[in-house]
């Protein structure tokens, strides 16, 4: 299983795919945030962080080559420590693989089926996903870098066509309610720029290690730039008040009317998130799969996938009632903060420990 | 995994593919949808009830290509119009499912029609279906029929469009470019004017031009249109009630003032020759409002620039050899456009007593300190808000012609 490799164009394919799915379905710096208008400072703010926090990422998951973050774990923080390490990194993207099927399901039935049940969209996309992780690292790599280009002309499409409907007098008057609002919207953006956490698994499996940081980098500027575009043409286009929508960028994308040709073209941002969906969903179920694989000395991870689906599956179902509760799991003081903590704590606590380490293999 | 586990695990995989196929869940077939193409909301007779109408396209009924090539006129109309109440809107419109064998279907609709007495009484309850239905579209236009009801201009016909809702649409485009006299305006933007601070909204205003019968002959070709759409002003809102009408030349001036005229004909008597005009289309046009702060008073700077060409000249014009009589038909377009402005200024603030214009808005943007303080009061604010109007016109062309005609 150790043979696969992916390239770094592959490693930044899927880092930023997954990010930008997080964006552009419901825009949480947006609709579950009280930033309005300011949003998209928010997406400025959260950008530099969340490159930073990345690279620190990298670092710390290149100090252990021979593995990933779960084996260094292992190795730096003992048997029970490191199996507690592993299990909190695996249950994060656990969830998080859970949330996102659910929230592009939901997409699916506010945006264009109400009268189909969510559980089966929530079926069709886990399951996907399942495939794709049973896959291994590089059919993710390889379907992600080849759905990138799919997708980027369809984010773009949905953001740029509409434009002429712009008015930009929208974004003013900025910071209109003091920073306040709109640090705590950054925290939330930040949130998702923390899943760049998953690189954790994928660094060992890197054909070229030394393009990491690069292609990181990379990943974090493309969907950071689109994602700050995306919240500022949604405000300018939808107006202040568009943070009152489920789904803005789909609310934008039904604003496209090019010389009653080219309408109703709202399914192309639906195309390009189903794409990056199970992509995503996949990727994380691959994390999830390998973390617990590797936290438990498996030697195979490929037996815990359809388990783990068949949970993400149940988790996506069961675990908001309704929509609100969904876009209240984005607010800043929810996954915003919970998020920030989980993630950024559990790669300080490695750095911590692999520092540690270091040192005492040095003076041994 | 061995050739069993294989078997049970592509039993288990056909059998979520059995609910795979979920484009059929949602499945609607093209022959079962009525297609809504403009919808009217009216107040019924009983007052709390909402009256619904909806203009559904006829499909059999629409001519072909051929056959409207061939000149031969249907004896059918291509649309069906049916109204019902309910308690709201949405509950309306469900209720019609009462009367239509067709599904009806949003997502084609193009406009959304107030009746005069609904809209002085408050659109703001029926808005939210619009916003939250996910067949509707908030590029949806928004109207208020003057002196009549919804339903009655979604009978009303015209002589040269079969489908009144497409008829409308074209009369929108040709209102917005050839004349700038009347207003087009979507509900993205009616809601956003709405729900912003400092801006209240306008819609589309129009009339019924009704018609007598014409005189029958023989056999009877084609109903006749007994009345058609006229668009032509807008209708000025305070929060969510009508609260009056500009005129074709009030509208205008509001156009200037929000920098949206894209088209339209200017009518300046032409100097030095008595009772003779010239006509001017405007080409393009731009604005900027501004608020500016005079000893601590907040005032509106509007400056508006355009460009015309000369289309027309009543009497003897050289403007190639007179340069000055050029300069001085421009200082007249500014000036006729200036009190097209200063109309619609005067009718915003003594009549309607509405911020049409959104000069509060632009007070919010660009002095969002002072507008906390003005915010509350904007209201008694803005019916004596100084607006100083600027305008600055060019002619840079006069058609295929130089001079004009000599007559000997």
């Amino acid at each position: 299983m150790a043979a696969q490799k992916i390239t770094g164009r592959q490693l930044m394919a899927v880092l930023a795919l997954a990010r930008l799915q997080a964006a552009f379905v419901i825009l949480p710096v947006l609709t579950s945030t009280r930033a309005g208008r300011d949003a998209w400072l928010a997406a400025v703010i959260s950008t530099p962080v969340g490159l930073a926090f990345a690279l620190f990422v990298i670092r710390v998951a290149g100090r252990y080559p021979e593995g990933t973050v779960v084996q260094f774990a292992r190795a730096c923080l003992g048997r029970w420590l490191g199996a507690a390490w592993g299990l909190a990194y695996a249950g994060f993207f656990f969830g998080l693989a859970a949330v996102t099927a659910r929230v592009v399901a939901e997409s699916y039935v506010l945006g264009v089926m109400p009268e189909t049940p969510l559980i089966v969209f929530i079926v069709v996309v886990v399951w996907l996903g399942s495939l794709a992780a049973r896959g291994g690292v590089e059919v993710i790599g390889r379907m992600s870098e080849s759905s990138l280009f799919l997708v980027l002309p369809l984010l773009l499409a949905a953001i740029f066509l509409p434009i002429a409907r712009a008015r930009w007098e929208n974004l003013l008057p900025v910071l209109e309610h003091g920073p306040a609002p709109v640090l705590a919207a950054s925290l939330t953006s930040f949130a998702l720029y923390a899943e760049v956490a998953a690189a954790g698994m994928l660094l060992t499996h890197l054909a070229t290690p030394q393009e990491a940081a690069r292609y990181t980098t990379r990943a974090i500027l493309l969907s950071g730039s689109l994602f700050v575009l995306v919240t500022v043409t949604v405000t300018a286009i939808l107006g202040p008040n568009a943070d009152d929508l489920v789904l803005p960028v789909f609310s934008q994308a039904r604003l496209i009317s090019m010389g009653r040709f080219l309408e109703r073209l709202e399914t192309l941002p639906l195309a390009a998130w189903t794409l990056m969906v199970w992509l995503k969903v996949g990727f994380y179920l691959w994390v999830t799969a390998t973390g617990l694989a590797q936290t438990f000395g498996l030697a195979d991870y490929r037996p815990l996938v359809y388990p783990l689906g068949f949970l993400a599956a149940c988790l996506a179902v069961v675990g908001f009632e309704n929509i609100f509760e969904v876009q209240e799991f984005y607010r800043p003081e929810a996954w915003g903060k919970y998020g920030t903590i989980l993630a950024v704590g559990l790669i300080l606590l490695l750095a911590g420990a692999g520092r540690a380490r270091g040192k005492r293999t040095r003076q041994a | 995994m061995g050739r069993q586990g294989k078997r049970v695990l592509l039993a288990v995989v056909l059998a979520f593919l059995a609910l795979a196929p979920s484009a059929c869940w949602s499945r609607r077939e093209i022959e079962t949808l009525g297609f809504v193409l403009a919808l009217g909301v009216d107040r019924a007779a009983r007052q709390e009830l909402v009256q619904l109408t909806v203009q559904v396209a006829k499909p059999v009924a629409i001519p072909s290509g051929t056959q409207a090539g061939g000149g031969g006129a249907t004896m059918e109309k291509p649309f069906w119009t049916v109204g019902g109440t309910g308690r709201t809107a949405f509950e309306a419109l469900r209720n019609l499912h009462r009367l239509s064998p067709r599904r009806l279907y949003l997502a084609h609709n193009r406009h959304l029609i107030f009746g005069e007495e609904a809209a002085r009484q408050g659109v703001g309850r029926y808005l939210d279906f619009f916003l939250r239905h996910p067949q509707s579209r908030r590029l949806v236009r928004v109207m208020v029929v003057e002196k009549s009801r919804a339903a009655d201009l979604l009978q009303a016909e015209f002589e040269l469009e079969p489908l009144p809702a497409e008829g409308l649409f074209f009369l929108e485009e040709g209102v917005r470019t050839q004349l700038s006299t009347g207003l087009v305006v979507e509900l993205g933007d009616f809601l956003q004017m709405l729900e912003d601070e400092g801006i209240e909204p306008v819609a589309e205003r129009v009339e019924l031009v009704r018609k007598l019968p014409g005189e029958i002959t023989g056999k009877l070709e084609r109903r006749e249109v007994l009345s058609s759409p006229k668009l032509s002003g807008a209708a000025a809102f305070k929060g969510d009630r009508l609260v009056g009408w500009l005129d074709e030349r009030e509208t205008r001036g509001l156009l200037w003032v929000k920098g949206e005229v894209r088209g339209g004909t200017v009518v300046v008597p032409q100097p030095e020759v008595q009772g003779k005009f010239a006509t001017l289309e405007i080409l393009r046009a731009k604005s900027k409002v501004r608020p500016v702060k005079k000893d601590g008073k907040v005032a509106i700077a509007v400056k508006v620039e355009t460009e015309a060409e000369l289309r027309e000249a009543q009497a003897f014009l050289d403007p190639v050899n007179n340069r000055e009589l050029l300069a001085s038909i421009e200082r007249r377009l500014a000036t006729a456009i200036r009190s097209e402005i200063l109309a619609a200024v005067r009718r915003a603030q003594a009549d309607l007593r509405s911020d049409i214009f959104g000069f509060g808005a632009t007070v919010h943007r660009s002095l969002p300190h002072d507008w906390r303080r003005l915010r509350d009061n904007w209201d008694g604010l803005f019916p004596s808000l100084p607006v100083e109007v600027e305008v600055k016109a060019r002619l840079r062309r006069s058609g295929l012609a130089g001079r004009s005609i000599q007559i000997k």
